[in-house]
């Protein structure tokens, strides 16, 4: 369960305060898909950035499963994103340099409990790249590319997916296939699926879309 | 995966870069280490040759030049001694055994050192005691037999005395391991003596030598020089007569170029030394005294040389920091992706760290290895130059060296890796990169 109370982000650039993020109540329950929308700079990635733990609100309460995240220290909010969130980019930010397999190695690295390489594989066996493990992330098609980023984003069973336009770089067949695989392992392990996108035809798919300025 | 291998694979990307810094650091390191282990080594190299006597006796004159003459057949011989001193001398009280030597000859570039066969009998090396034929043995001629066969020459009722008339001198040598092995010779070879000690063409083929042994190897000058019995030298044609003329008086030519002495014990010692150098014709120095100045001359030198050697590793680290500090900017999104995936600003902040840590320990372990390459080649060229063998062995003291560079590595890379630390992942990720 996730609750929002009044919180609220500013960015300040000079004396000039810009309000980002301004949500009076929110709640998403275990499981739910959310899908959250809005115009450009309206907030999105920052909301989730805020969820992530990655960026500190100015003011109110986030509090996932009884714990206020904003309360914790930056190494506990560290700790809680490697233990309990799984992050999805839109450019998927491979890390070049390392294999697909070492890819999703890196997901389990900064969670607590051993990394295991036998994990990773089976999990990028399940998203279909069994054949794919020791590929480098530009010897991969752009769907592959996704796959791997999925596969790590979900390696350590996350309770919360937090997905930023993951279709935004996609075709039309890719993005199908990828939000299916998305569904799919959020919905294996009850994750709770929240995912910020523009494309409508992509937000009706979740069980509710919220849109960014009437969070207020 | 863990938190070595991302370090490594980070060094491993960046080769080049990681090759160049890692080259600059060993270069300092290299000769950081070079200059230390060659100076103590050859200190105590010298230092094992200095031992072969107590007491060194010549000419009044420069005494770290007599001792260079003498035991290292380095430079010439400063003057020479009358046997009327060497005979005083080695009768003194407190005198265990004292061996004349006779100096300026040559073979092939190798020094011709006329001794007795005291020399053979009496020398001493530390850590390997007297010396021992590989081949052959010693030529039969003593001191006393130099004495008396030397009056017999120079001695007034025998004055002009021809040496083709004597039948006690024998034309026989002995060789040191080094000279037997360079110039392939064997025992029942001869060698014609060249006049002088440098390149000269002048000959003494009055006195070619018979060789009747060769020596072991013993690590000091001793196996690079040929010796001949000592009355040899006043019998070769020219010999007396030239250098009478070349130095006008300035040197007995009849003398002996200095005197090997050792004490019965460490009163006699310094007895003894006070006795020669109240002498007007005489001077005695110890040998260890001698080489332990020489090595502290040099080793003001050579700690200059240190201190440069460690501005060099330093200019190397800040390479290893400006080089990760100008990856800094690319690598922004990397860290900012790690941190989304939980890792902390620590955990970044050590990852840039060690990679400088890595970066220097591979430069530091390299810069030793080639070090103690040098040093091997420069002692076989100080071996081949003075015949002084030294041991170069690495010790402790460079594995403490790799730890500290190792460790100042670590510290060079706490800027860029404060600046990995500082990234901004929310940021970072934001761009559309």
């Amino acid at each position: 369960m996730i609750k929002l109370n009044n919180v609220r982000k500013d960015y300040r650039s000079g004396n000039n305060i810009t309000t980002i993020v301004d949500v009076d109540e929110l709640n998403i329950s275990t499981g739910e898909k959310i899908a959250i929308v809005g115009a450009s700079g309206s907030g999105k990635t920052t909301l989730l950035n805020l969820l992530s733990g990655l960026v500190v609100a100015d003011q109110g309460q986030i509090v996932i499963d009884g714990q206020d995240i904003a309360a914790l220290s930056e190494s506990m909010r560290d700790r809680f994103r490697a233990n309990n969130i799984g992050y999805l980019f839109q450019n998927f930010h491979l890390l070049d340099g390392y294999s697909a397999l070492e890819n999703v190695e890196l997901g389990m690295l900064f969670a607590s409990g051993a990394v295991k390489r036998q994990q990773a594989t089976e999990q990028l066996t399940r998203l279909g790249l069994g054949e794919r493990l020791h590929h480098q992330p530009s010897e991969l098609s752009i769907g592959q590319q996704a796959r791997v980023a999925l596969a790590r984003a979900t390696v350590n069973n996350p309770k919360i997916i937090l997905a930023d336009e993951p279709t935004g770089a996609l075709d039309s067949e890719s993005a199908r296939e990828a939000l299916d695989l998305l569904f799919e392992q959020s919905a294996s392990h009850n994750s709770t699926l929240i995912c910020v996108t523009h494309d409508k035809s992509v937000a009706a798919n979740f069980d509710r879309i919220l849109e960014m300025g009437q969070l207020q | 995966m863990n938190i070595v291998k991302i370090v490594v694979r980070n060094v491993k990307r960046r080769r080049l870069s990681t090759s160049l810094t890692a080259a600059s650091v060993a270069l300092g390191v290299a000769l950081f280490v070079a200059i230390g282990v060659l100076r103590q080594a050859s200190e105590q190299g010298f230092q094992r040759t200095a031992g072969i006597c107590d007491t060194i006796v010549g000419a009044k004159g420069d005494s770290l030049q007599l001792s260079l003459n003498t035991l290292y057949h380095m430079g010439f011989s400063a003057g020479n001694i009358s046997l009327d001193s060497f005979n005083d001398i080695r009768n003194q009280d407190g005198v265990a055994w004292a061996a004349p030597i006779a100096l300026g000859d040559s073979y092939r570039s190798h020094r011709i050192v006329g001794v007795s066969s005291e020399f053979f009998e009496q020398i001493n090396i530390a850590g390997s005691g007297g010396l021992s034929f590989s081949e052959g043995g010693p030529f039969d001629f003593s001191t006393d037999q130099f004495v008396e066969e030397h009056e017999h020459l120079f001695g007034e009722q025998h004055a002009g005395h021809d040496h083709e008339d004597d039948e006690h001198v024998s034309y026989q040598a002995v060789i040191g391991a080094n000279v037997a092995t360079k110039l392939l010779l064997k025992v029942g070879d001869k060698i014609v003596p060249t006049h002088g000690v440098e390149q000269s063409t002048e000959q003494h083929h009055d006195a070619a030598s018979e060789i009747v042994g060769i020596l072991e190897s013993t690590g000091t000058p001793i196996d690079r020089a040929i010796y001949i019995p000592i009355i040899a030298y006043y019998k070769m044609e020219g010999h007396v007569t030239d250098h009478e003329a070349e130095l006008e008086g300035t040197r007995d030519a009849r003398g002996i170029s200095a005197i090997m002495l050792s004490t019965k014990s460490g009163y006699y010692r310094q007895q003894i030394y006070r006795n020669i150098n109240n002498r007007l014709d005489a001077m005695a120095v110890f040998p260890s005294i001698e080489m332990r100045k020489l090595f502290k001359l040099i080793g003001s030198g050579d700690m200059v040389l240190r201190i440069i050697s460690l501005l060099v590793v330093v200019v190397a680290l800040i390479g290893v920091l400006v080089s990760l500090y100008n990856a800094m900017g690319a690598r922004r999104k990397e860290f900012a992706i790690l941190r989304a995936l939980g890792a902390s600003r620590r955990s970044v902040m050590i990852i840039v760290s060690l990679e400088s840590a890595i970066i220097a320990f591979i430069g530091a372990v390299f810069g030793v290895l080639l070090a103690s390459l040098a040093a091997l080649v420069l002692a076989t060229e100080l071996h081949a130059f003075s015949g002084v063998t030294i041991n170069v062995s690495l010790g402790v003291e460079e594995i403490y060296l790799i730890a500290i560079v190792t460790l100042a590595g670590a510290l060079a890379g706490l800027i860029p890796a404060l600046e990995a630390y500082r990234t901004e992942a929310a940021k970072q990720l934001s761009s559309n990169v």
